[in-house]
């Protein structure tokens, strides 16, 4: 699979959780506000039919999901697993 | 890095600098705030400050007790008609305690000719006298050893002391009746001014009847605290060489009092105190119960005069007492005696013979 | 000791004094042994309780860092949490009555948190147990909270404080605060609670009346023992979390539960919520509810579930009492399903054009008090049927020819004028803090003829019109008992 693929999974996602929100050119997403607790356990959702991968309770911090290329990063983390 | 040091050490400094400043300007408000809080009616704590205000050594007699005594020893009248130079140093319900530490505290400054010590508080019971406002009276007490040693005398525990000896846990809550007045340094005597001996006059007329009871010699025991501040009272007396007298002032309420005088009288005999009961029926002086009075307890206008020239004829008799009118020493308690006698003409001794009141004096009812 | 005792501040100066004359490598086992004073001036109970807690906690997060084993942490977790469970609510359905460890709640909290997070590799586990107690026993923490996690606490704790003049100002500002808060409004207000609880036929004004100062009496106790805490705790150079952060600028329930008692929040979010709803039955039931009720509402199903459980369970924290499961209940249905509803009020809202900010900001502000303040009848009431006949009576008899009367009986005019006046100076600074203004920072670092006026003005404040000393029974903070 390569990365674009990813990314644009990745984008497809997020974009089913928040129609509203421009995830690829935002920072801070966590930390300012952006998203809450609720769109992150959807995102959780939506990244295991996404990449079917299984992401744990814990991983929920703010720098895992601050921006687009943090979720990717996790994301990657998972999908070996 | 050594000037990053200096910088930091210069910050400190001035860090410890500002803080010590505004910890003693803390310190002084809040000392200002437990004054303006404390009650300054009739407390005692008015007649403490104002004690401080009197010249070294210019107090004759001091009469320390309760409010019988500031109601009822008319430092006017013992002044104008004897030249006596009396004090009244009391406040509300005061007991043994409290009177122990003021005239510890007063002996500092006066060295008087006769302590007057009322007999009132050797009925009174521990819970009796635990009352805030007792404590309250102590607040006037300037020397800390004197003020912390009569609060912790006052208090059941030690742990109710600090509130006291803190003031403000106290007085605080007097927010809401705070006047002008409050905020006067030094208070202003319930506008009896600078020149004021401690005498509180009530106005009030009760009618009463002359207690009847069988005047036996039956003791009956002083609460512990009472009778142990009591014999303190006679040691640090004797010790400066200062004569006690023991006074039982008129009161309807005595057939209560009664057994507990003479408590209080076995005690002082101890120590070679004297006293007088004025509530014994063999003293004849023109006292009458059916207007001298202004409740249970204290004497009335008109019963503090007749009471007080009675007084002063004894002390004089008693006790070598110098005449100081005439004396530029004592001018304060002339000023005193004008300003009282101005708001009260009819009771100049020149117009006592004259007085309404006193063309049946002699005669008194019958129980 | 009780936060507002006299003996409380002498052993906080003399904290943070010894803290500061002790060499830095050093200065945490000041932490320590004043903590550890302090929990045994509470008692033995209290002592010994957090001393076995933290030792399974020390001595747990080794054995968990050696091997990730979820049924050891469970080991470790059941008792850890079933002593707490046992001791608050046993008494309730025995009878028996129990004393509580100082703290207790908070420590649990707290340990468990620790364990959780070496669990899931987060952090390294403490390898001296001293310093494991000191993370779950610091003092400051005790009484209400906050509940911290290692990553925002442990260094802090452990890292020797140089001291900066700045830092103490502000501190002490802080802490001045907070006993404002607490001793001359919050606990004056108390009288218009017991107003409520023991008055019969009530007006209705008068309930709504009540209704709405407790909870802003509450607001006021709880953020103000917060901030006597946190202003302690930075004199001391360690930052504890923020507990609260003006709840009543929040826009929606959500977000007042974000700012309400946020550790609490967050440690359910992180502990509890996130796993119930990622974990593989949470995702599976968002699954099977995709398909039943398609993708968006079946996605935030397992959240809206957890979230009605965790409520649930924060009610039942508070007390053990039926009440206390009507307050939780409440709260997680309201929530729950307007995390069911959003997509719907999002098409409304697209729909009709309506801003989320704008007009809509004082709707919507006007709307969430609407819905906490009813929960606020079960919240100060003895059981539901004294909440809900409150209730009731709110919306009857609103007849306000007795109002003079009845507002005198409960406070003096006088009292009511002070209250209301230190009302709006909390308005005023939450504003300001509102609008990112760190006051206590800038009265820090001001000119000092600036600063020695605001601070004189809340010590006088404080001590003349404060609810404490003789005439009054000093109400103990309403969130210790916990």
């Amino acid at each position: 699979m390569c990365k674009m693929d990813d990314m644009q999974r990745l984008l497809a996602a997020l974009e089913e959780v928040r129609d509203d929100v421009d995830f690829a050119g935002q920072y801070g997403l966590v930390d300012e506000g952006v998203i809450d607790s609720l769109d992150l356990t959807q995102i959780i959702a939506a990244l295991d039919d996404a990449f079917d991968i299984h992401i744990p309770a814990g991983e929920i911090e703010p720098e895992n999901f601050n921006s687009v290329q943090d979720m990717l990063a996790l994301v990657r983390r998972y999908q070996g697993k | 890095m050594a000037e990053q040091t200096v910088s930091r050490r210069k910050k400190i400094a001035f860090f410890w600098l500002r803080l010590v400043c505004f910890a003693l300007l803390t310190a002084l408000l809040l000392s200002y705030a437990v004054y303006v809080f404390t009650p300054k009616s009739d407390y005692g704590i008015c007649s403490m400050m104002n004690l401080y205000r009197q010249p070294d050594d210019s107090i004759d007699v001091l009469a320390v007790g309760t409010s019988l005594a500031y109601a009822g020893i008319n430092t006017n009248v013992l002044w104008e008609e004897y030249g006596i130079a009396a004090y009244d140093l009391c406040s509300a319900e005061q007991p043994f305690w409290v009177s122990y530490y003021t005239l510890r505290e007063v002996l500092k400054t006066q060295r008087p000719k006769v302590i007057l010590l009322d007999a009132k508080p050797a009925i009174y019971t521990r819970d009796y006298s635990k009352r805030g406002r007792t404590i309250l009276s102590t607040f006037g007490i300037r020397g800390i050893e004197n003020r912390i040693g009569a609060i912790l005398a006052c208090v059941e525990k030690s742990r109710d002391a600090l509130g006291y000896i803190l003031g403000l846990p106290e007085v605080h809550s007097n927010y809401s009746k705070l006047t002008a007045n409050d905020f006067v340094f030094p208070p202003d005597n319930g506008s009896r001014g600078a020149s004021w001996k401690g005498y509180i006059e009530s106005d009030q007329v009760e009618h009463h009847q002359k207690p009847s009871l069988v005047f036996n010699t039956v003791r009956r025991n002083m609460n512990d605290r009472e009778e142990e501040y009591a014999r303190k009272i006679f040691e640090l007396a004797q010790a400066e060489g200062i004569p006690v007298l023991l006074l039982g002032l008129p009161n309807p309420d005595y057939a209560n009092d009664h057994m507990y005088y003479n408590a209080l009288w076995a005690v002082a005999e101890e120590y070679g105190v004297h006293g007088i009961n004025y509530n014994d029926p063999g003293i004849r002086f023109g006292l009458r119960y059916s207007s001298d009075f202004a409740d249970w307890q204290h004497l009335n206008v008109k019963g503090s005069v007749t009471f007080s020239r009675k007084l002063g004829e004894d002390l004089k008799m008693l006790f070598d007492l110098p005449d100081r009118r005439g004396d530029a020493k004592y001018i304060s308690y002339d000023e005193c005696a004008r300003q009282w006698f101005d708001q009260y003409p009819l009771f100049e001794s020149s117009a006592w013979e004259e007085h309404p009141l006193n063309w049946f004096a002699g005669e008194e009812e019958m129980p | 000791m009780s936060i507002l005792s006299l003996e409380f501040l002498a052993f906080a100066v003399g904290a943070v004094l010894l803290y500061y004359c002790l060499p830095l490598k050093i200065r945490w086992v000041v932490l320590l042994a004043g903590s550890a004073a302090y929990m045994a001036l509470a008692g033995w109970q209290s002592i010994a309780h957090i001393s076995a807690v933290a030792l399974v906690m020390w001595g747990g997060g080794l054995a968990l860092q050696r091997k990730k084993s979820r049924l050891l942490l469970a080991l470790l977790l059941i008792p850890d949490l079933g002593a707490m469970i046992f001791l608050k609510y046993w008494p309730a359905l025995s009878g028996a009555a129990m004393i509580l460890p100082l703290g207790l709640s908070y420590f649990t909290f707290q340990s468990a948190g620790y364990l959780i997070d070496v669990y899931r590799g987060k952090m390294q586990a403490q390898k001296n147990p001293l310093k494991a107690w000191l993370f779950i026993g610091y003092f400051p923490q005790l009484a209400q909270g906050p509940i911290s996690t290692w990553k925002e606490l442990g260094s802090q704790l452990l890292t020797g404080h140089r001291f900066e003049p700045e830092n103490t100002v502000s501190g002490f500002t802080l802490l001045l605060w907070g006993y404002f808060k607490k001793l001359v409004i919050a606990d004056r207000l108390a009288k218009t609670t017991d107003a409520l609880i023991n008055g019969s036929g009530l007006p209705g004004w008068f309930v709504l009346g009540g209704v709405i100062l407790y909870t802003i009496r509450l607001y006021l106790d709880f953020s103000g023992g917060m901030d006597v805490v946190r202003g302690l705790s930075r004199m001391l150079g360690i930052e504890l979390p923020e507990n609260f952060r003006r709840p009543f600028f929040a826009r929606s329930v959500s977000e007042y539960w974000r700012r309400w008692h946020i550790t609490l929040g967050a440690w359910f979010r992180s502990y509890l919520l996130y796993p119930l709803t990622t974990c593989r039955a949470g995702i599976g039931l968002g699954k099977f509810a995709s398909g039943a009720f398609g993708k968006k509402t079946g996605r935030t199903f397992p959240s809206a579930l957890a979230t009605l459980v965790v409520f649930l369970l924060i009610g039942v924290w508070h007390t053990a009492n039926w009440n206390a499961v009507v307050y939780g209940a409440y709260f997680g249905l309201v929530m729950g399903v307007s995390m069911l509803l959003e997509p719907l009020w999002k098409t409304m809202r697209t729909t009709l054009n309506l801003p989320r900010e704008g007009w809509m900001a004082p709707l919507r502000l006007i709307r969430t008090w609407g819905l906490i303040l009813l929960a606020q009848y079960f919240a100060f009431t003895l059981n539901p049927e004294m909440g809900f006949s409150l209730l009731r009576s709110t919306f009857q008899a609103w007849d306000f020819s007795g109002f003079a009367v009845r507002t005198a009986a409960v406070m003096e005019p006088l009292e009511w004028i002070i209250a209301g006046i230190g009302c709006l100076f909390v308005l005023i600074v939450d504003i300001l803090c509102e609008k990112k203004t760190d006051v206590c920072g800038r009265l820090a670092k001001a000119h000092f003829y600036i600063r020695w006026p605001a601070l004189l003005f809340l010590i006088l404040a404080i001590v003349s019109f404060g609810i404490y000393g003789s005439g009054y029974d000093g109400a103990a903070f309403l969130y210790t008992q916990f």
